[in-house]
């Protein structure tokens, strides 16, 4: 199996104009700690009279992306993160959790960014991106 | 973990026709009913009966990045490619013979990585079908 056993291997990549359809689209975003994607499908509850059990099926795709991380401020991807922020524009981000050519991809809005400064740490930043894409999120493999 | 509405697979020991979910450290079949309250004006106690079936799993992972296995069963359902139903069976015994079955379908994945960790998942299924649960013994 293939899980890393020597740190987080994965990447999270940023394309401000482009979609991102593979692991070498796009650039990196750097300064990441720790990065979270939640891929879901709203289940819709089709139960009906002639079922012993409760019966879902597949709703809408939505994606909630979760990023905490130091910033860098000769970063392209966090610069870009930061101008798409403040001109509300949309952002396409993939998630990488491996070294591998595996992961989730959809188009953002920057809904919300944390600026965390102390006297005795480096400045971080919590990024949340929200989906904007009716067309849900793609599978990278 | 399996693809195909006449058998079923394993989350945790071998089984035969279904494909483990490799790197689960992790999971929880909560078999459950839901409980309807019939408590009446002549009761001295509450009465409960039993209602749907309404199992739910929630799979907490070291992810498999090879796309094989049942997580990439999993990921298929998540993305909508699966042609076939998913069955999930947890079979905490020993000896991978009795536990339970159900057909589920995925609500949500959740991948997280931190910079000193591994890469990790966390899958949360719900049922599909109708049928609620079986017990397997």
């Amino acid at each position: 199996m293939g899980v890393g056993n020597s740190g987080f291997q994965g990447t999270v990549k940023v394309d401000k104009s482009s979609s991102i359809s593979t692991r070498t689209d796009g650039n990196a975003l750097g300064g990441v700690q720790t990065a979270s994607i939640t891929p879901t499908q709203t289940p819709l509850d089709i139960t009906s009279f002639a079922d012993t059990g409760i019966d879902n099926i597949k709703g809408l795709q939505d994606t909630e992306l979760t990023i905490d991380l130091v910033e860098k401020p000769d970063d392209t991807a966090q610069t870009d993160i930061e101008e798409v922020f403040l001109d509300r524009e949309l952002v396409y981000v993939a998630f990488f959790p491996s070294s591998t050519s595996f992961g989730f991809t959809s188009q953002f809005i920057v809904s919300e960014i944390s600026n965390d400064s102390e006297v005795d740490s480096p400045d971080t930043k919590t990024l949340t991106l929200l989906q904007s894409d009716s067309s849900g999120y793609t599978v990278l493999t | 973990m399996k693809d195909d509405s006449s058998s079923f697979g394993s989350v945790s020991n071998a089984i035969s026709g279904g494909t483990d979910v490799q790197g689960a450290q992790s999971v929880t079949f909560n078999a459950q009913h839901e409980t309807l309250d019939i408590t009446d004006f002549s009761d001295t106690g509450m009465d409960m009966i039993k209602g749907l079936e309404n199992p739910d799993v929630t799979i907490d992972s070291n992810f498999d990045s090879s796309n094989s296995g049942g997580q990439a069963i999993i990921i298929d359902d998540l993305e909508g490619s699966l042609t076939d139903n998913l069955h999930v069976a947890f079979l905490p015994d020993e000896n991978g013979s009795l536990g339970f079955e159900a057909r589920m379908t995925v609500e949500s994945a959740e991948h997280t990585g931190e910079v000193d960790g591994k890469a990790e998942v966390s899958y949360s299924l719900v049922p599909q079908g109708g049928n609620g649960f079986s017990i397997i013994t």
